[in-house]
């Protein structure tokens, strides 16, 4: 490979961590969005929701942190 | 420990002779959970005999702490005799009425002399004098407000025996209009249709004079009202400080009494005879018959049932002293069913050593320990909230000398390097989770071994670990991840298959589903290292952009004091919220799902009091 495609693959790399990353957040956010609204329903209704509730919202984070993971994984390649 | 305390059913007999005394020594025992009686062939026993003079004085007393504003919940528990009670109450009340009703009487005169002010000064204005408004069977009178500027010409329009007076007042036209009786229902139209605002005139129509002369009077009267409602409410404040000590004391007594007096309602009784069941720690079954006997004058017939496994037996967790402390979280999601484990005493090593690997600085540590030690003290609920924190905090220390990171500055190098090694921080963290993962796994198993065999077990739980080591032989090599020999790939294949094929017989269709969610729960603990990460590069970033501003000039060193401070608090405020959840998180999700499910009743037991949560 020349150096200017090994350039061209490397910065490719970084977008798709970048992506990876990004991408995640995205899908975590939409996902909190409507949970954090529902939980805060259930939270007034009936105060001991808290703990499931936090469960709930926090369920999707997950997501991004397997962006950070993959965009982890493709900087090592760099 | 791993257990909820084993519990045991009492089953108490005896002639309705010996119920107070009962009743007063279960409530001093603080052992008992009532089981209700539901009204069948045999009644529902009635209160105790004082349960009304009770509940009556309770009611006065509480009507004096709530006016007073009096806080019950530290007064000393003091016995006092009812009838002195009774007598020292009514007393109370009537001094207390006295003051009370004098304050009223002021109010109300200080409300009618404002009303009287502004319906005069607004008369004032039209000059009018207030004995106009009197009823009269020949003309009707009216004061209010309109936005209509041609309101006069309107009401001309209907007759010309009219007297008007207008004057312009906060940006609408107040009008006082007199006319002859017979008009007034054209005119109570033509003012609606002009939206007129009356005001009622009732409250000065008795008044002689001009407004001016009695207002003249009227702002003396105020003024004198004002200060012997001053005096009054000073002599109030005195008599509530005088008496809130025995006030608080004596709602004390009563409502524990009273709690005591109702108590029977949850008994069931015949003729002659009550008869009561109840939960209690297995332990304390010897001491309580022993006890209640003697209070009975051994006139009870007491038996011990052991309590079923259908039965919904109150959860009583059990955990060393430190342990005690994570019961906070526990709760928090759910109380265990009385045959699950209690995970408590797993949450309380695993949540601080979890929360240390993510905020992992020794500076940090320090602060947050420094902060929940501060909080602890100054709040009287939470304790055991705060004391999980302070042990998390001590964790994030000993992490923080492991990294050599202090403010996210790196000291020294011992073994890992945050800001570089995130393969290896990587490693740790999915390794931490292959562990957790399936130690909850293991307490499943155990579990479902002990309800429903070995077989059973084998097909829900066992197959998961086998998927695991499955799933590693066979998918590495395919995906160019590991190098294994072709017999160990074929075992992993079998394994693989083998743990599928068990799992629909297990947990059914559904689990195959669920497959890939032991990968992500397991991939899940790289958080572990993620959330770390976020911290240490914001304190990186801080620290840099501190640095930079250092060395441009002492000009800019109150600009770099600023960002140190702002800063490195928004990084510890993200410190104490981010690992926190997410290590409670790692134990709800990942941990829970494969052992726990909850939903236990909880111990409440008789003449205990309530204790007061976060939440």
């Amino acid at each position: 490979m020349t150096g200017v495609e090994l350039a061209i693959g490397n910065g490719l790399l970084g977008v798709g961590a970048g992506l990876a990353l990004g991408l995640g957040a995205i899908g975590t956010g939409l996902a909190q969005q409507q949970i954090i609204a529902a939980v805060f329903g259930a939270i007034v209704e009936d105060p001991k929701q808290f703990g499931k509730g936090l469960f709930f919202i926090l369920l999707p984070e997950t997501l991004v942190i397997f962006g950070l993971v993959i965009a982890i994984m493709l900087m090592g390649r760099m | 420990m791993l257990k909820p305390e084993r519990m045991s059913k009492l089953f108490v007999v005896g002639p309705k002779s010996t119920l107070p005394k009962i009743v007063s020594r279960l409530h001093q025992l603080k052992i008992a959970h009532f089981i209700e009686h539901k009204k069948d062939e045999f009644d529902l026993c009635a209160p105790l005999e004082n349960f009304e003079k009770l509940s009556s004085l309770l009611v006065q007393v509480r009507s004096l702490t709530s006016y007073f504003g009096i806080s019950t919940e530290k007064a000393r528990i003091t016995a006092f005799k009812l009838k002195d009670l009774e007598n020292d109450i009514s007393k109370l009340k009537e001094g207390a009425g006295n003051v009370i009703e004098k304050i009223k009487r002021i109010e109300d005169e200080l409300k009618l002399a404002a009303d009287q002010h502004r319906i005069l000064e607004l008369m004032s204005l039209l000059q009018i004098n207030p004995n106009n408004f009197q009823k009269s069977s020949y003309i009707k009178s009216y004061l209010g407000y309109t936005k209509d500027e041609r309101i006069q010409e309107k009401l001309e329009k209907i007759t010309d025996g009219l007297e008007i007076r207008t004057a312009k007042h906060n940006k609408q036209i107040l009008a006082a209009i007199f006319v002859n009786i017979n008009f007034s229902e054209n005119f109570a139209k033509a003012l609606a249709d002009a939206s007129f605002f009356d005001i009622d005139t009732s409250a000065v129509k008795e008044l002689d004079g001009t407004p001016r002369e009695i207002l003249h009077n009227l702002s003396k009267k105020q003024e004198k009202l004002k200060e012997e409602l001053k005096l009054q409410n000073k002599s109030l404040k005195a008599f509530s400080d005088k008496h809130s000590k025995f006030l608080a004391e004596s709602e004390r007594f009563l409502s524990l009494e009273a709690e005591k007096s109702q108590a029977p309602l949850s008994f069931g009784s015949t003729r002659e005879a009550f008869f009561l069941r109840c939960y209690l720690p297995k332990n304390d079954v010897e001491k309580t018959m022993e006890e209640l006997m003697k209070s009975g004058n051994n006139k009870l017939h007491i038996v011990e049932e052991p309590p079923s496994n259908e039965e919904d037996i109150p959860i009583k967790l059990n955990n060393s002293k430190y342990a005690k402390n994570s019961e906070f979280f526990t709760k928090l999601f759910a109380l265990p069913k009385y045959d699950e484990f209690d995970p408590s005493v797993l949450i309380a090593y695993t949540f601080p050593l979890f929360y240390g690997f993510m905020l992992g600085d020794v500076v940090y540590g320090m602060i947050t320990f420094a902060l929940f030690y501060y909080l602890k003290k100054k709040f009287s609920v939470g304790k055991d909230f705060f004391n999980m924190m302070l042990a998390a905090s001590i964790g994030a220390v000993i992490f923080g000398f492991i990294y050599g990171e202090f403010a996210g500055l790196e000291l020294y190098h011992l073994w890992i390097q945050r800001t570089h090694d995130f393969n290896t921080l990587m490693i740790i963290s999915i390794f931490a989770g292959i562990v957790h993962v399936n130690f909850g796994l293991i307490l499943g198993f155990i579990l479902e071994y002990k309800h429903h065999g070995l077989i059973k077990a084998a097909n829900a739980k066992f197959s998961w670990m086998m998927l695991q080591l499955g799933g590693v032989l066979f998918l590495g090599p395919l995906l160019n991840m590991l190098e294994v020999s072709k017999p160990l790939f074929y075992f992993g294949v079998a394994l693989f298959v083998g743990a599928i094929l068990m799992l629909l017989k297990g947990e059914g269709f559904i689990a195959v589903m669920e497959i890939p969610s032991i990968l992500t729960h397991i991939m899940s603990y790289a958080r572990l290292m993620a959330v770390g990460l976020a911290s240490v590069f914001i304190a990186v970033m801080v620290n840099d952009l501190i640095t930079f501003l250092f060395h441009k000039g002492i000009l800019f060193w109150p600009l770099a004091l600023l960002a140190l401070i702002i800063g490195h608090t928004f990084n510890i405020a993200l410190g104490i919220l981010s690992p926190s959840l997410h290590s409670i998180r790692l134990h709800y999700v990942e941990f829970f799902s494969k052992f726990y499910q909850g939903g236990g009743k909880d111990y409440e037991p008789f003449g205990a009091e309530k204790q007061k949560s976060l939440i």
